[in-house]
C-alpha cells in the first residue's frame, strides 16, 4: 500500500510549512506540463497567496536554471528525476505558467467560491452584476439608520432597544446603543450565525411568542426571588419576634442568619455560605458566639424553627437555582433576539433593493449549490470552466465549518477518482477563531469526514527555524501547559464538573500532543531564551510603581545589549498584544531617550510598526481633515490647528502659539490663497479638494510626511464621490483606525506589531516586552453565545443568546459556558505559542510574577519555578543559553540576501498643478432641450443622408438605417423624410447632380500638407475637370462659399484644372455657386 | 527613430501605390487608428491628394449590408419580449436586463463564429439523438460529451436551474433573429455573419481595393471576410514581433493568432517573409517600480517626467490600467507639461454627478404624502444638501437647512422646512416626480449644467443626460410600466456599465490613455501606471449562458482568447519604445491584489534574463513615525493680562467644570478658556450626550421646582412619576421642537425619551425609597459665586450651580445628576487634587466643590451634617444604588470634616494657576486625550 490520498500535514511552528505545501504543489504539478491546471490551492490572505505564488515560481525558475540543492533534491527523489530531466522539467512548467497565469490557481478561498458562485448567479436568481462587498459596516449603519426610522411604529422593536439601552447604561454608563447594535449585527452576518439563523426564523418572528416566553422567564425568577423573599422575611420575623437581632448572632452583622436579609428581594444575593452550612451541621451550636450572653436563647431559636428555615432555604435554593439562573442569563439579553429578527428582515428588503451580496453570503449560497453530493462536482467545474483534480488547503485551522462543508464534496470527488489532496494547518496556531475558523475541524472533524482509508496525518516533526535552547524551551513549555491550564480550570472555585466538561478539558492536551518538535543535527551556537518575572515595587516616595515599568527598563536594556554585539535593529521583532500596548512602548522609548542623552546618541531606539504608522497619527492628514472641517463648518478649533501647522510645521514662524490660535486672531496666519477660493474648493470632490490644498499650502515642500499624505489620498480616491466632506468625516471617524502606511522592508528599525499580526512571521531575536493576558473572557468584553437548547426547558427558541459568564456554570447551559471557556483558554495559548514561537536565535520575554490565576504570567511562573535547572530564584529568571551568543548572532546579519535587495528610488516629487488649462476635451454632446428634434438636428439627419447618396436609388435603404439606428421619434423621422424626398423630386434642379456620367465621390476625405482632412459632400469628376457641390440645411451665409471656394482651391493644388464650387441650400432647395 | 506602425504603412502603400491610394480603403481593428495613419500619410505628401477611405472593420461591414443595427439597449428590450414569450418564469425587465445583455453578447459570438446554433444549444436528449455529428471532431465531441457526462447522474437541484434556461435558448435564438430580420434590424454578430454567408456563397463579391492593417485576434466571419477579400488582391500588415509570433514561440500566448492565420492557406500568404524581430535586437530599456500606493505613482510618474525633455510630448503614451487614476495623474504632471490629450473610457459611476442622480432617486423613493403634506427622509435631503453641485449654486441656503435639520434632530422633512424653497433647484428636486422621473432627473440635469462647470463635468452631465434620454425613448417605444424602484435598478444598472469617453484633440500634447486605446499606436516612451494582475490583464469575467466546454467545442471565443489578446496588447508596446516605465501598486491590504501583473513576472523571468534591460526597483515614500509637536504655552503679559479678570469681581469666574479640565491637562483649561476655542455645536445626527443631560437635568429640575419647602413623603414622590413623561416631551418640544406644533417623537428620539423616563423614574423610586425630605433649592443659577483669597492681594472668583439640594433629616444634601459613566469612589482628598493620580476622580471632585460652594456661601447650621451626592446613570440602575460618594471604602455621611483639606488642595491649585509661572502643558496622560476636542492640534 503506497501513500494515502488525504494528507494532514500538521505543521508546528517554524517546520517549514510553506516549503511542504511548495513541494507538495510542484511534486504533483511537476507531472507534464499542463497538469498544473488541474490544482487548485487555497490561503486564507491575498499576501499568503501571492507569497505562494511567488514561491513556486521562484523555485521553478531556481530548478530550470540548474540549481537544484534543497527542494530539488527531495522532488527528484520524490518523482525519480535525474537533475537534467528536473531541470527540463521545471523549464517546461515554469513557461507554461507564466503564459497561462489565470489557470494558476493558488487563490484565496474566498476568491474560490466567489468564482464558483459567479458562474452559478442565473441558478441562484442572483444578479450577474450584484455588486459583492467585502465589508458589511456600511450597509449594516444604513440598516441600523433604517431601523431607528422603524421605531415609531414598531413597538417590539422599540421595547427591545431599549431593554438594550438601559443595559449598556447599566454597564458602562453610557445610553446610545446605536454602534452597539451596530457591532452586534456584525455577529448576525458570521457563519457561525447562520448556521442557527434558519432555525431561529419561526420561533422569533412571532412577537407574541417571544413576548410569553419572555413572561414565562420572569415569573420563573419572580417566582423563586418571592419564595425566598418569604422564607427570609418570615425568619428574620421570627427572631425578631424574639427580641434577638442578626447582631446577636457569632460574626454579628454578616452572621450565619445574615443569609436571610441576603436572600431578600434588596439583595438577592443567594450564595450558601460556610457558616450557614455549618450552623445547620452543629445543630444550631455555632450559631451563637461561646461567650454570647444570648446563647440559650439563640439555641432555642434555632430548635424552634430557625434551623428549618435555614433548610428550606438551602433545598429550596439548590433545588431551583439552575432554572433561575438560566432564566435570568436569558432575560438579560433577550432583546438580542427581537432585534436580530427585526435587523435580518430589513437587511434581506435591503440587500434585495440594492443588488448587494456580502462575501459572507457566498459561503451560504455555495452551499445550496454544491450540496454535498460528491457527484454534484463535475457540474460545478463544467459551469466554472476550470477542473480541479488537486485541493491543497494551507492554514487549515482557520476554515470555518461551513467553509469546509462546501469544500467537502469536491475533494470527496477526487478521492473517489484516486487523486491527491492535502491539508496543512496547526492547531496551535489557531488565532482566528473570532473570523469564523474552526479548529475542531482539524483535531476530529476531518478524520471523521475522510474516509480512513485515504486519510493520512504528517507531522513535519523538525524546527527549521529556531536554535536548539529556543526549541527546547518551548518544547518543555507547551508540553506542560495544558496541564496547568486543566489545574487551574479544576481548582477554580466553585466549580461543577461533569464527564463531559473534562472531555472538553482533554481537547487541549490534545491539540498539544505535537507540539515537541525534532532539532537538526547541529548548529553554530545554541540560542538565548531569558524568561524574566517583575513585580510591583515601590519607589522612595512610597508610590506604587507597576511592574510594567522595570519591564521596560529591561527591555531597553537588552535593546542595548543587542546592539554592543552588533546585532541589527532589524533583525529584531517585538510582539505586543495590543495597539495601546505597542503606544505604550513607543511613549517609554521616547521619554527613555529624553532622559538619558547619552545613551540616545549611542544607540538607535527605532521602532516601526504598522499600529504606530497610522494615517490619523500624522500632522499632515489632521491638517487636511481640519481644512476640510473648516471649510465646512468654520469651526474655530479647525482652524487653529491649521493656523498651528501652516505656521509653526511649514512655516516654522516664531510667533509665539497663542498669538497664532486665540480666537480673535481669526483667519490671519493663513494664505491669502485660501481665504480666497474658500467658496470654490467646496464644490470640489475631497482629492481635488486635497491637490488644491497642497497648492495652496504648498506642501511639496514638506519632507517628513509625504508617505503619509499619499496614503491619506488614496484614501481620499477610494472614497471617491461617494459624499461630500460631511459624509467622509463620519466615515473616517468610524474607518480611521484601519489605515496605517505599509512598512517596506530594509530600514533600520526593530519590527513591532501584534502576535495576530506576527504569525507566519520569524525574527532572529524576537521581544516580548510586557507579555501578559487572561485566559479567560474579561467580563466586560465576553461574547454573546448562542446556545442551543434542546432538551433543556427553554426549547420554544431553538437557540438563545447569552453572554458568557461565570454565574452560567450553575446553569443548564454549563456546557455552552465550558465548550467556550475551553475555546478562550485555546485561544490564549495559541496565542503564546505563536509569540514565543517566532525567535530564531533569541527569545527575549518579560513578564510580571503576581497576578491572579487566569494570567497567563501565573502560568508561566508555575512552570518556571519547576525548572530547577534554568530557574534563577533571586533574579526572577529563567535563563537558557548563554549572551556571548550575541556576538555570532550579530555576525550572522542579513548582509546575506542584500544581493537580492530591490533597488529602491526615493519619491521626492510632491507636486500639484491645475490641469483643466493644458486639456480640451471634445465636447460631444449638447443638452438638447425640448422634446424631439430641433430644426438644426433635422438638417443634419437630412444633410448626412444627402452627403452619403450615391445615387438615388439607395435613398430608401439609407432611410431605413436612419430610422433604425437614430432612435427618432417618428414625427422627426418623418420631416427627415419630406425633406429629403421633396428635394428629389422631378424638376428638381439637384438631380443633375445624380444623373450623370461623371465620375462620383460623396463624403470624399481629401488630406492637406497640414495634414488635417477635409471631407467634401460630392465631387464630380471627369478627367482634370471637377465639380464641388456642398450640402447645407441651414440660412446662407457669406461663410459657406469661402469654405467652398477652399475646397476649390486645394482640388485646383491637386491638379485639376477646371474646378467649380456649388452649394446646395436644401431647406428650402437652392444651388448656388460660388465665385 | 524607428517608425511607428502606422507611419511604416503609409511609407509603404504611399511608396507602392502613389496618388492612387486614394482608390483604397485602408481597414483597422477601430477608427482610432485612422486618424494616426492620415497623419503618418500628410508627413509624406507635398500638395492635397485624395485621401483613401479610412475606416474600422465594422463601419465596412456595415457598408456591405442593408441591415440597420440598433443599440444594445434596444436589442434586450426587444430580447427581454422574446425571451419572456419562451421562458417558463416571469421576468422583469430590470432583472433581466444583466441577463439579457450577456445573452445578446453569446449570441454575438456564435453568429461571429458562425456556430451551428442548432446541435451548440440542444439539451441532453436532443444531443443523444443527433444522428449526424460528422461536423464535429472528435475532440470536440469529447468535451461535449464530457458537459453533458455531469448531468446523467440523478438530476440536481442546480443542474434544473441550469436546464431552466438552456432549454429556451435555442428557441430564443430562433425568433429573436426572425423578428430582427422581419424589421431588417441585426445585432452586430448577425449582420457579419449575413454578410460573410453571402461572400461565401458567392452571392457577393469584394470589389473594392481593401487594405486590412494592425489586426490580432478575428473572429471566424472576419477571418473570411479578410480571407475572401485577400484572394481579390486586399493587402494585409500585421504587426508583429517574432518574440512571441515566431512559429517556434508557442508558449508566448500573445502570438497565437499570427501562427494560426500563418497556418491557414490564404492568409499564410500575407504575413512578411521575414518576421521584425526588435524586441530583442532593439530591446527597450525597462523599468518596473513596485509602488504601495495609488497617488504615489501618480507623483512617481509626475517626477520621471519633470526628468525628461518634452519637447515631443506627443511621443509619449502614459498608460492608466485603472482609470479612476486619471485626476490624480492630471494633478501630478509638472508644470513643463503644457498640453495633454486623454484619450479613454471614464466610468460615468465615478462622476460626481451619478451620486446626485442617485440621492434624487432615493428621496422619490423614500418620500411620503402628496403635495402639501409632502415629505422626505432626513438622510435623503442631507444627501443632496451636502453634495457639492447643490452647495455651491444655492450657497448659504444650503448651510441654513443643513443646521436647521440636523439641530431640531429632524426625522421626516417637509417642504416647509426648507429654507430657499421657491429656489428653482429646490423645486426642481424637491417635489413629487411620480409622474415621470425621466423629465425629474433631466431638468436637474439641465440645471446644474447651466451653471457651466468645469469641462470634464460638463461632459458627464451630457453624458449621463444622453442616456436618460434615450433610455426614457426605449421605455416609451416599449411601453415599460416602471415603479421607483424598478426604475432605480435599471438606472443603476445601466449608468454603472457606461463609461464616457473622453477624446482631446488627438494629435497633440502627452498623450494618456487606457491600456485599449493604445492599439495599433507606438511611442517612444511609455509609462504604464497600475500595472497589477488584478487591472491588466485584469479579471476575467467569463459568465455566459454557454458553458465552457461547449464554447470551446464551437470554437466560440473563451479565456485562453481573452489573455491571448491582452498579452498582445502588451508586448506590442515593446516593439518600437525605447523605455518604458511600468509601475504597479504592490499594496495589498483591502482585500485588493497587489499581485504584479503577469507581464511583469513573464519580464523579469524571460526578457530580463535575456536582455538584461529590465530593471526591478521599489519606490520609497520614507515612511517614518510622525513625531509629536510638543505645545507648551508660557504665561506672557496677554495671558497673564486673561487670567486677572478672573480676580476681578464681575468679570470672569472660575467654574468646577473649568477646574476639572485644569486637573484634566493644562493646555485643554488654556485652549478652552484662555485661547477661548469653542466646538461649533455638533452638527451631528446623534443627540449627543450633553443635549441628553440637558433633559435629564431640566426634567428633574421641573418635578422638584414646584415642591420647594415642602417636606415630601413617599407618596408624594412616586406620585411624581407620572408627570415624568409629560415634562420630557416638553424638554424636547423646547429643545427641538417648532413653536405652536406637536413635537413628533420619531427614530432615535423615542429611544432616548423612554430612556430619560426610566431614568426619571428610577431616581424617584431611589428618592421615595428615602423620603421624606424637603427639597430647598434646584440649579440656583449664579447665588454660589464665592471668592477665594489666594495671597494678600489676590483672591480669584469661584462659581458652581447646584442641581438640587435637599434636606434629608439632619443632613444637607447636595446633589448632582450624571448621566454618564461617572463613579461615586474616590481613595482620599488629596488624591482629588492630584493630577497624576491613577483614580483621580473628577465627577467626586466637582461635587465636593460644590458642598464647599455652599458652605462657604450658607454657612452650616450646627449639628447638620453635609452630604454631597451623586446620581449616575451607571449607579442607578444597580440594586444596591447609593448616591452618597465613598471615599475608600466608607461612604461619605459628613463631607465637613473634609472641608479644610478640600480648601487646602483647592488654594494650591489656584495658587499654580493664578499665581506661578507654572505654563501650559499637555497632559502625560494619554487617555485623557482620547475624547479631546483639541487631540488634532496637539496630534495625540
Ligand atoms: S489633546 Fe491631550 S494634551 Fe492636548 S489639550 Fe487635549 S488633553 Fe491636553
Amino acid at each position: 500500500m503506497g501513500k494515502k490520498s488525504f494528507t494532514v500535514y500538521k505543521s508546528s511552528a517554524g517546520s517549514g510549512k510553506t516549503f511542504t505545501l511548495t513541494r507538495e504543489y510542484l511534486k504533483l504539478a511537476l507531472i507534464s506540463p499542463e497538469h498544473f491546471k488541474k490544482i487548485l490551492a487555497v490561503t486564507f490572505t491575498n499576501k499568503a497567496t501571492q507569497e505562494m505564488k511567488e514561491r513556486i515560481v521562484q523555485n521553478l525558475f531556481q530548478f530550470s536554471s540548474g540549481n537544484v540543492a534543497g527542494m530539488g533534491d527531495q522532488l527528484m527523489a520524490l518523482l525519480n528525476l535525474e537533475a537534467r530531466q528536473l531541470q527540463t522539467a521545471a523549464n517546461n512548467l515554469l513557461v507554461a505558467i507564466l503564459h497561462n497565469y489565470s489557470r494558476f490557481s493558488v487563490q484565496t478561498i474566498d476568491r474560490f467560491f466567489q468564482n464558483v458562485m459567479r458562474s452559478f448567479a442565473r441558478e441562484l436568481s442572483l444578479q450577474g452584476d450584484g455588486e459583492l462587498l467585502l465589508n458589511t459596516d456600511e450597509v449594516r449603519n444604513a440598516v441600523v439608520d433604517l431601523l431607528m426610522e422603524d421605531l415609531s411604529h414598531n413597538q417590539p422593536l422599540r421595547d427591545w432597544l431599549l431593554e438594550f439601552s438601559i443595559d449598556k447604561l447599566e454597564q458602562k454608563g453610557k445610553w446610545d446603543v446605536r454602534r452597539d447594535v451596530i457591532s452586534f449585527t456584525k455577529e448576525l452576518m458570521s457563519d457561525d450565525f447562520k448556521v442557527k439563523e434558519k432555525a431561529l426564523g419561526e420561533s422569533i418572528n412571532n412577537t407574541e411568542k417571544l413576548k410569553s416566553f419572555k413572561s414565562r422567564l420572569y415569573s420563573i425568577t419572580s417566582q423563586f426571588e418571592d419564595d425566598l423573599d418569604e422564607i427570609g422575611k418570615e425568619a428574620i420575623r421570627l427572631i425578631e419576634s424574639r427580641g434577638l437581632t442578626i447582631l446577636d448572632f457569632s460574626y454579628g452583622a454578616s452572621s450565619a442568619p445574615n443569609f436571610f436579609n441576603k436572600i431578600q428581594k434588596d439583595c438577592r444575593d443567594f450564595e450558601i455560605k460556610a457558616r450557614v452550612i455549618a450552623a445547620i451541621d452543629s445543630g444550631g451550636e455555632k450559631l451563637a458566639a461561646k461567650s454570647s450572653k444570648r446563647k440559650d436563647e439563640i439555641f432555642q431559636l434555632a430548635q424552634d424553627g430557625l434551623l428549618d428555615y435555614f433548610q428550606n432555604a438551602i433545598d429550596y435554593i439548590e433545588f431551583n437555582q439552575k432554572a433561575y439562573i438560566s432564566a435570568q442569563n436569558i432575560l438579560k439579553n433577550i432583546y438580542l433576539l427581537g432585534i436580530s429578527w427585526h435587523f435580518n428582515e430589513r437587511m434581506q428588503d435591503y440587500k434585495q433593493e440594492e443588488g448587494i451580496q456580502f462575501l459572507s453570503d457566498t459561503t451560504q449560497f455555495l452551499n445550496e449549490i454544491i450540496g454535498s453530493d460528491p457527484s454534484e462536482s463535475p457540474f460545478v467545474y463544467e459551469k466554472m470552466g476550470s477542473f480541479y483534480d488537486h485541493f491543497l488547503m494551507d492554514e487549515f485551522q482557520d476554515t470555518s465549518t461551513l467553509q469546509w462543508q462546501n469544500f467537502k464534496p469536491l475533494i470527496e470527488n477526487s478521492l473517489a477518482e484516486g487523486n491527491e489532496n492535502l491539508v496543512v494547518g496547526d492547531i496551535k496556531q489557531s488565532i482566528y477563531r473570532w473570523r469564523g475558523g474552526d479548529w475542531r475541524l482539524l483535531l476530529k472533524g476531518l478524520r471523521e469526514d475522510i474516509p480512513s482509508h485515504f486519510y493520512e496525518e504528517q507531522s513535519l516533526v523538525h524546527n527549521y527555524r529556531s536554535k536548539p535552547n529556543v526549541i527546547d524551551f518551548n518544547n518543555q513549555l507547551f508540553q506542560q501547559l495544558p496541564g496547568l491550564v486543566k489545574e487551574y480550570a479544576l481548582t477554580r472555585s466553585s466549580n461543577s464538573f461533569t464527564m463531559e466538561v473534562e472531555n472538553l478539558l482533554d481537547d487541549l492536551a490534545m491539540a498539544y500532543d505535537d507540539v515537541a518538535q525534532k532539532k537538526q543535527n547541529s548548529y553554530p551556537y545554541s540560542g538565548y531564551v531569558a524568561l524574566r518575572f517583575f513585580e510591583e515595587e515601590e519607589n522612595e516616595m512610597g508610590e506604587k510603581i507597576s511592574w510594567r515599568e522595570p519591564a521596560l527598563y529591561q527591555f531597553v536594556q537588552d535593546i542595548e545589549q543587542l546592539q554592543d554585539a552588533g546585532i541589527k535593529l532589524q533583525d529584531v521583532g517585538i510582539l505586543i498584544r495590543s495597539k495601546k500596548e505597542g503606544i505604550e512602548i513607543q511613549d517609554f522609548l521616547e521619554m527613555y531617550q529624553l532622559e538619558q542623552p547619552e545613551k540616545a546618541r549611542k544607540y538607535q531606539y527605532n521602532v516601526i510598526s504598522d499600529e504606530t504608522l497610522l494615517l490619523n497619527s500624522a500632522h499632515i492628514v489632521n491638517f487636511l481633515l481640519n481644512c476640510f472641517r473648516y471649510l465646512y463648518t468654520e469651526d474655530n478649533i479647525s482652524l487653529a490647528q491649521i493656523k498651528f501647522y501652516y505656521q509653526k510645521i511649514i512655516g516654522r514662524e516664531d510667533l509665539t502659539v497663542h498669538e497664532i490660535v486665540k480666537v480673535d486672531s481669526g483667519e490671519m496666519h493663513l494664505p491669502e490663497q485660501f481665504i480666497e477660493t474658500k467658496k470654490q474648493l467646496l464644490s470640489l470632490n475631497l482629492l481635488e479638494m486635497s491637490e488644491r490644498l497642497i497648492q495652496i499650502f504648498q506642501l511639496k515642500n514638506i519632507h517628513q510626511e509625504k508617505a503619509y499624505l499619499s496614503a491619506f489620498q488614496d484614501v481620499l480616491l477610494d472614497f471617491g464621490n461617494k459624499g461630500g466632506i460631511p459624509d467622509f468625516m463620519e466615515w473616517w471617524e468610524q474607518n480611521q483606525g484601519s489605515y496605517a502606511i505599509k512598512l517596506q522592508a530594509g530600514e533600520n528599525a526593530a519590527r513591532m506589531m501584534t502576535i495576530h499580526k506576527a504569525k507566519g512571521l520569524e525574527f532572529k531575536v524576537c521581544m516580548v516586552p510586557l507579555l501578559d493576558w487572561s485566559i479567560t473572557h474579561h467580563a466586560t468584553i465576553a461574547p454573546t453565545l448562542w446556545v442551543n437548547t434542546e432538551n433543556t426547558q427553554f426549547a420554544e427558541v431553538p437557540y438563545l443568546p447569552i453572554k458568557h459568564n461565570a454565574s452560567l456554570k450553575n446553569s443548564v447551559f454549563a456546557l455552552d459556558y465550558w465548550e467556550e471557556e475551553v475555546k478562550s483558554f485555546l485561544d490564549n495559548m495559541n496565542l503564546l505559542y505563536v509569540a514565543l514561537t517566532r525567535a530564531g536565535d533569541a527569545l527575549l520575554v518579560n513578564t510580571t510574577a503576581k497576578s491572579s490565576a487566569q494570567y497567563i504570567s501565573c502560568l508561566l511562573k508555575k512552570y518556571a519555578e519547576q525548572q530547577t535547572d534554568f530557574w534563577n530564584e533571586e533574579s526572577q529568571s529563567l535563563v537558557m543559553g548563554d549572551k556571548a551568543d550575541f556576538i555570532q548572532m550579530g555576525k550572522e546579519g542579513k548582509d546575506v540576501d542584500e544581493a537580492d535587495q530591490l533597488k529602491t528610488v526615493d519619491l521626492r516629487y510632491y507636486e500639484s498643478h491645475q490641469w483643466q488649462e493644458k486639456l480640451q476635451i471634445k465636447q460631444s454632446h449638447v443638452l438638447k432641450v425640448e422634446e424631439g428634434l430641433s430644426k438644426t438636428d433635422i438638417g443634419i439627419q437630412v444633410h448626412n443622408i444627402f452627403s452619403k447618396l450615391n445615387q438615388v436609388e439607395e435613398l430608401p435603404v439609407l432611410l431605413r438605417k436612419l430610422e433604425a439606428e437614430e432612435m427618432m421619434s417618428s414625427e422627426d423621422y418623418q420631416r427627415v423624410v419630406q425633406l429629403v424626398e421633396g428635394n428629389l423630386q422631378k424638376e428638381s434642379p439637384l438631380l443633375e447632380w445624380f444623373k450623370t456620367d461623371w465620375q462620383v465621390k460623396t463624403e470624399v476625405p481629401v488630406l492637406l500638407t497640414d495634414g488635417s482632412l477635409i471631407r467634401l459632400d460630392r465631387v464630380l469628376v471627369k478627367g482634370s475637370e471637377a465639380k464641388i457641390l456642398d450640402f447645407k440645411t441651414g440660412l446662407k451665409d457669406e461663410k459657406h462659399a469661402r469654405q467652398v471656394r477652399f475646397y476649390q482651391k486645394s482640388l485646383k493644388k491637386m491638379g485639376y484644372e477646371k474646378v467649380t464650387a456649388h452649394i446646395a441650400y436644401l431647406d428650402p432647395l437652392e444651388i448656388v455657386e460660388a465665385v | 527613430m524607428t517608425h511607428t506602425f502606422l507611419e511604416e504603412i503609409a511609407h509603404k502603400l504611399y511608396a507602392d501605390l502613389g496618388e492612387s491610394i486614394a482608390d483604397w480603403q485602408i481597414i483597422f481593428p477601430n477608427r482610432r487608428a485612422g486618424l494616426f495613419f492620415n497623419r503618418a500619410l500628410r508627413k509624406l505628401i507635398n500638395k492635397p491628394i485624395w485621401a483613401p477611405e479610412v475606416m474600422s472593420i465594422e463601419d465596412f461591414v456595415k457598408q456591405q449590408s442593408d441591415f440597420a443595427v440598433p443599440d444594445q439597449l434596444s436589442l434586450v428590450f426587444s430580447l427581454h419580449e422574446v425571451f419572456q414569450k419562451h421562458a417558463p418564469f416571469k421576468e422583469n425587465f430590470e432583472q433581466f436586463y444583466f441577463w439579457g445583455d450577456l445573452l445578446v453578447k453569446d449570441f454575438n459570438d456564435v453568429d461571429h463564429y458562425m456556430a451551428d446554433a442548432r446541435p451548440l444549444f440542444a439539451n441532453l436528449s436532443e444531443w443523444k439523438q443527433m444522428a449526424n455529428t460528422d461536423f464535429l471532431l472528435p475532440e470536440q465531441i469529447a468535451l461535449i460529451e464530457r458537459f453533458w457526462k455531469s448531468f446523467e447522474a440523478k438530476p440536481k437541484a442546480a443542474q434544473e436551474k441550469f436546464r431552466r434556461n438552456w432549454d429556451i435558448l435555442f428557441p430564443v435564438y430562433k425568433d429573436f433573429k426572425a423578428r430582427l430580420l422581419s424589421e431588417n434590424k441585426a445585432y452586430n454578430g448577425m449582420l457579419y455573419r449575413e454578410y460573410t454567408e453571402r461572400l461565401k456563397a458567392g452571392k457577393v463579391m469584394i470589389t473594392g481595393k481593401l487594405v486590412f492593417a494592425g489586426f490580432n485576434a478575428l473572429t471566424k466571419t472576419e477571418e473570411v471576410i479578410i480571407s475572401e477579400a485577400v484572394k481579390q488582391g486586399a493587402k494585409v500588415f500585421w504587426d508583429i514581433d517574432a518574440y512571441y509570433a515566431a512559429p517556434e514561440q508557442t508558449s508566448q500566448e500573445a502570438g497565437n493568432f499570427f501562427r494560426e492565420y500563418k497556418k491557414q492557406s490564404v492568409l499564410a500568404n500575407t504575413f512578411p517573409k521575414e518576421m521584425p524581430d526588435r524586441i530583442i535586437k532593439e530591446s527597450p530599456q525597462i523599468y518596473v517600480t513596485e509602488v504601495k500606493g495609488n497617488i504615489a505613482q501618480a507623483k512617481f510618474l509626475g517626477q520621471l517626467l519633470q526628468g525628461e525633455a518634452l519637447d515631443l510630448p506627443e511621443k509619449t503614451a502614459i498608460i492608466l490600467g485603472d482609470e479612476s487614476l486619471l485626476f490624480p495623474v492630471l494633478y501630478a504632471l509638472p508644470k513643463e507639461v503644457q498640453k495633454v490629450n486623454v484619450t479613454m473610457g471614464y466610468p460615468l459611476r465615478f462622476a460626481s454627478i451619478y451620486q446626485l442622480m442617485h440621492a434624487c432617486l432615493q428621496l422619490q423613493k423614500n418620500k411620503r404624502g402628496e403635495k402639501f403634506q409632502l415629505s422626505f427622509n432626513h438622510r435623503d435631503v442631507l444627501k443632496i444638501l451636502k453634495h457639492p453641485f447643490v452647495g455651491n449654486i444655492l450657497k448659504e441656503a444650503v448651510r441654513y437647512n443643513i443646521d436647521h435639520i440636523e439641530k431640531q434632530n429632524m426625522i421626516r422633512v417637509g417642504l416647509s422646512d426648507l429654507k430657499a424653497s421657491e429656489h428653482l433647484l429646490n423645486q426642481l428636486i424637491f417635489k413629487d416626480a411620480s409622474d415621470n422621473y425621466f423629465s425629474y432627473l433631466k431638468q436637474v440635469l439641465q440645471y446644474v449644467h447651466e451653471e457651466k462647470l468645469e469641462a470634464t463635468e460638463q461632459e458627464f452631465i451630457s453624458e449621463i443626460y444622453k442616456h436618460i434620454q434615450q433610455l426614457e425613448k426605449i421605455v416609451e417605444q416599449f411601453r415599460l410600466e416602471l415603479d421607483i424602484n424598478a426604475f432605480i435598478r435599471l438606472f443603476n444598472r445601466i449608468i454603472q456599465s457606461l463609461r464616457v469617453p473622453f477624446s482631446g484633440e488627438p494629435l497633440e500634447g502627452l498623450q494618456i490613455m487606457g491600456v485599449l486605446e493604445s492599439r495599433n499606436l507606438d511611442f517612444e516612451n511609455v509609462y504604464f501606471l497600475s500595472m497589477s494582475e488584478d487591472n491588466f490583464p485584469g479579471g476575467a469575467n467569463t459568465q455566459s449562458f454557454i458553458p465552457y466546454n461547449i464554447r470551446k467545442a464551437y470554437g466560440l471565443p473563451t479565456l485562453e482568447q481573452r489573455d491571448a489578446i491582452y498579452a498582445y496588447l502588451f508586448y506590442r508596446l515593446l516593439q518600437r519604445s525605447k523605455k518604458l516605465h511600468l509601475m504597479y501598486n504592490s499594496d495589498n491590504s483591502g482585500g485588493k491584489g497587489g499581485e504584479p501583473s503577469r507581464y511583469l513576472l513573464q519580464l523579469k523571468y524571460e526578457l530580463g534574463v535575456k536582455t538584461r534591460n529590465v530593471h526591478q526597483q521599489m519606490l520609497n515614500q520614507n515612511p517614518q513615525a510622525a513625531t509629536a509637536v510638543p505645545i507648551l504655552i508660557e504665561k506672557d503679559d496677554s495671558i497673564w493680562k486673561i487670567l486677572n479678570e478672573y480676580c476681578q469681581p464681575g468679570k470672569r469666574k472660575l467654574s468646577a467644570s473649568a477646574l476639572k479640565t485644569y486637573f484634566n491637562c493644562r493646555l485643554q483649561f488654556y485652549f478652552r478658556y484662555i485661547a477661548g476655542l469653542k466646538e461649533k455645536e455638533e452638527v451631528s445626527e446623534e443627540l449627543d450626550a450633553a443635549d441628553f443631560g440637558n433633559i435629564l437635568h431640566h426634567v428633574m429640575e421641573d418635578l422638584y421646582k414646584p415642591l420647594l419647602g415642602k417636606k415630601l413623603s413617599t407618596d408624594e414622590i412616586t406620585g411624581l412619576k407620572k408627570n415624568s413623561l409629560a415634562l420630557i416631551e416638553k424638554e424636547f418640544h423646547e429643545l427641538y421642537g417648532k413653536e405652536g406644533e406637536k413635537f413628533d417623537f420619531e427614530g432615535r428620539n423615542i429611544i432616548i425619551r423612554d430612556v430619560v423616563k426610566r431614568m426619571v423614574d428610577r431616581i424617584l423610586d431611589y428618592d421615595a425609597r428615602i423620603a421624606p425630605f424637603t427639597v430647598l433649592e434646584v440649579e440656583e443659577d449664579g447665588k454660589y459665586i464665592v471668592e477665594f483669597p489666594l495671597a494678600d492681594n489676590l483672591s480669584v472668583f469661584l462659581y458652581g450651580t447646584i442641581d438640587r439640594l435637599d434636606q434629608l433629616g439632619e443632613s444637607i444634601r447636595v446633589i448632582d445628576y450624571k448621566s454618564g459613566g461617572d463613579e461615586v469612589k474616590f481613595p482620599d482628598v488629596p488624591s482629588l487634587f492630584d493630577r497624576d493620580h491613577p483614580k483621580r476622580n473628577g465627577a467626586a471632585m466637582q461635587t465636593l466643590m460644590y458642598a464647599y460652594l455652599y458652605l462657604k456661601k450658607s454657612g452650616m447650621p450646627e449639628g447638620k451634617s453635609l452630604v454631597p451626592g451623586l446620581y449616575n446613570g451607571k449607579g442607578l440602575f444597580t440594586t444596591d444604588f447609593s448616591e452618597k460618594l465613598k471615599m475608600g471604602k466608607d461612604e461619605l455621611t459628613n463631607a465637613l470634616p473634609l472641608m479644610d483639606e478640600f480648601e487646602e488642595g483647592l488654594q494650591a491649585v489656584l495658587i499654580e494657576l493664578f499665581a506661578s509661572p507654572q505654563p501650559f502643558d499637555q497632559t502625560d496622560k494619554i487617555e485623557n486625550c482620547q475624547y479631546c476636542e483639541f487631540r488634532t492640534i496637539c496630534n495625540r
